[in-house]
């Protein structure tokens, strides 16, 4: 099959286009400063332009982009700076709706396997087994972790669960 | 009001700073990364060719380096023979025997390689062609009594007497194939003495032939009978050798053999 020449500026463009708002989303239920998600959007499109293997399809590539941009964030926060200094920014969410941010705090205040879960099933519409592929984990696991983070949030919610909806 | 999460989390979007300045990022990387290939294709190409090429090119150059050294070995003569007549001529001999070297001394001997091409040919057939272009050249005298000097140079005595054989061999064929006689002169010099005769332009087997003349003599000199025939020197040599006879029986000492440097040479005289 005749491969088609590498144009680097549309392959920047296009990848851009179709992934950065996902990253960024994943970026903001991790990340707390801008200089991180610089450092994740810089590393996780670099790695996805030099990936040589090919994906099966699109949703393949999505996956795998997902799995990689976790690992990145996850990696920033167990580095020795993050463990032992506090960013300096106050995250302010972009909601203007009250009930809008403080559902998002919710999930924000999660421990890492509970948010990581809550996006990709709720958001990505991910099913279990699913998420068992991209986080490489059990699907026993997940099913545990998915009741906890759901407990969490109505804990927190003070029973105004009912006002939210996933 | 029901809030839904995901319509929340939509709200999250790349700005158009982070996205722009990841654009430069990538440029800036991906193309220094172009560049870093190239650099390593051309500087290290043997390096970034798949295990089985670069052991396909070792192997190659191993073989092209045995092939070459194994070329300049054949190519490299271990001993020479100096046939002369009036013409001189030297051939080079390496390790297996065959003729790798062929030089005129002089004019004639030029003229008797002159389209005679006796690389690969061993001795014997090397000679018979040389003797063959001499008789075409009226080198060869009709009564027989032309004088073929065959000189072998070289250290090795048994390499010595090989290559006097079959030079031998190798003129009585072309002499008996071309109806002619002549006399044959063999001998040997070393290798240290073929580099003093190449000194003075001449073929070892000449300077042998002047320097014994001079030991009877020292009179001569070697520009004197440098451009001499071998038959010439011969005479020479055995007018002298006469007259040392004579002078011994006239002393009254009977004495068969030629005290005066010609007693190792071995001449046989050829016929039809």
């Amino acid at each position: 099959m005749e491969q088609k020449p590498f144009d680097i500026n549309s392959s920047i463009s296009s990848a851009l286009q179709k992934y950065s708002d996902m990253v960024r989303r994943i970026c903001f239920l991790y990340l707390h400063n801008s200089a991180d998600v610089d450092d994740v959007f810089q590393e996780v499109f670099l790695k996805l332009l030099q990936n040589k293997t090919p994906f099966e399809s699109a949703e393949h590539e999505k996956a795998w982009l997902i799995r990689v941009t976790i690992n990145k964030c996850k990696d920033i926060l167990k580095s020795f700076w993050r463990k032992n200094i506090d960013s300096i920014e106050n995250m302010e969410l972009p909601f203007e709706e009250k009930s809008e941010n403080e559902l998002l705090q919710v999930v924000l205040s999660l421990p890492e396997k509970y948010k990581e879960v809550i996006y990709l099933y709720y958001y990505e519409d991910y099913s279990v087994p699913e998420m068992a592929k991209v986080l490489n984990k059990s699907e026993n696991t997940l099913y545990s972790h998915l009741y906890r983070a759901r407990a969490l949030i109505k804990k927190q919610l003070g029973g105004k669960e009912d006002d939210y909806s996933f | 009001m029901i809030i839904h999460f995901k319509s929340a989390l939509n709200q999250i979007k790349a700005e158009d700073e982070l996205v722009s300045k990841t654009e430069i990022y990538l440029r800036g990387e991906l193309a220094k990364n172009e560049n870093t290939k190239i650099n390593k294709y051309i500087k290290l190409g043997l390096f970034s060719m798949p295990k089985n090429l670069t052991i396909a090119a070792c192997l190659a150059v191993l073989f092209i380096g045995g092939a070459t050294g194994a070329y300049a070995h054949y190519q490299t003569p271990v001993s020479y023979l100096s046939l002369d007549i009036n013409s001189s001529v030297e051939l080079g001999v390496n390790s297996s025997g065959k003729v790798v070297k062929a030089e005129g001394y002089n004019k004639d001997g030029k003229a008797i390689l002159n389209g005679i091409d006796m690389t690969g040919s061993n001795l014997t057939e090397a000679v018979n062609s040389l003797i063959s272009s001499a008789v075409n050249n009226g080198f060869i005298a009709k009564d027989g009594s032309t004088v073929i000097s065959l000189t072998s140079e070289t250290d090795d005595a048994n390499a010595a007497a090989t290559i006097k054989i079959d030079a031998e061999t190798g003129a009585n064929e072309a002499l008996k194939k071309n109806g002619k006689s002549a006399v044959i002169h063999k001998d040997n010099v070393s290798l240290s003495e073929r580099k003093g005769a190449r000194d003075l332009g001449l073929t070892p087997g000449k300077l042998n032939l002047i320097n014994k003349l001079k030991s009877m003599e020292p009179a001569v000199t070697v520009d004197q009978y440098k451009d001499a025939s071998v038959t010439d020197i011969m005479k020479k040599i055995e007018k002298s050798n006469e007259q040392v006879d004579v002078k011994v029986e006239d002393k009254g000492v009977i004495n068969g053999s030629d005290e005066n440097g010609i007693k190792d040479s071995n001449e046989e005289s050829v016929t039809n």
